[in-house]
């Protein structure tokens, strides 16, 4: 086994693409473009929880109203501000 | 220290590391642009009291590492694409090391065949090990693990390997 793995030190280090360092030069420096400000994140993510909220503010309230009205229609109840039960 | 001047301190380690891992060129020269474009943007929080050297190699293996994982999953993504369409798409694993002499290429191509096989820490410790030559001590401290750790990281590595290597004709 220790003379098989022996064969493995006679790999040689070799040298890289002379065009390599531009390369990367390049990778930076497109990401550097590409970079948005946390202040603009965190503005997008508070914008995204307040629809949210607002969304689901808005679904439990007409939930609410209308199972008000069903109950109010079971029991035969008028749901308008007619005290004496006036047609 | 500019980014320029760590290139022509370490791309050659880096490029070696990597190349070990993938045994492409291609490959290793993708690794090598990711790990520089890392350095640059964390030279900040890189620890003092560790070896800058040190801090490279540890870049240089987890990129290596994750690029086989990326490169794994394409590949199985690839072959359910395949079935859909009627052409193949070739992300087949490409031997050419630069590195190793022609008349030593078909017996360490099989002994990177079963290297390949094995997990990432074990694959790490042989590559390091056995190739760039790097001591327990040295092991251990760019893995972050104890010189005890290493040793029987080393023999279950070796092991594993044997076993791998007796399923491969020709060894």
């Amino acid at each position: 086994m220790e003379q098989t793995l022996n064969k493995l030190s006679s790999i040689k280090k070799v040298e890289t693409s002379a065009f390599l360092f531009h390369r990367i030069q390049q990778k930076i420096d497109s990401k550097g473009n590409n970079v948005i400000s946390t202040k603009w994140v965190y503005t997008l993510a508070a914008s995204v929880l307040i629809l949210l909220s607002l969304n689901v503010f808005v679904v439990v309230k007409s939930k609410k109203k209308e199972a008000a009205i069903t109950v109010a229609k079971s029991m035969h109840l008028l749901n308008n501000e007619n005290f004496y039960n006036v047609q | 220290m500019t980014i320029s001047e760590l290139y022509q301190l370490h791309h050659k380690l880096v490029f070696n590391l990597a190349l070990q891992y993938t045994q492409n060129i291609e490959d290793a020269e993708e690794i090598t642009q990711d790990v520089f474009v890392t350095i640059h943007y964390s030279i900040d929080q890189f620890n003092r009291t560790a070896e800058l050297r040190t801090w490279i190699y540890r870049i240089t293996i987890n990129k290596s590492l994750d690029f086989l994982k990326a490169k794994k999953r394409k590949k199985r993504f690839g072959f359910v694409v395949s079935l859909f369409e009627n052409q193949s798409t070739s992300l087949a694993h490409s031997f050419n090391h630069p590195g190793i002499e022609l008349e030593q290429k078909e017996a360490i191509k099989n002994i990177f065949e079963a290297i390949n096989k094995l997990n990432g820490q074990q694959k790490t410790v042989i590559i390091l090990s056995k190739i760039e030559k790097k001591s327990q001590k040295e092991i251990a401290d760019i893995m972050s693990l104890s010189v005890k750790a290493v040793d029987s990281l080393i023999s279950r590595a070796k092991n594993n390997l044997a076993k791998k290597l007796n399923n491969i004709e020709g060894i």
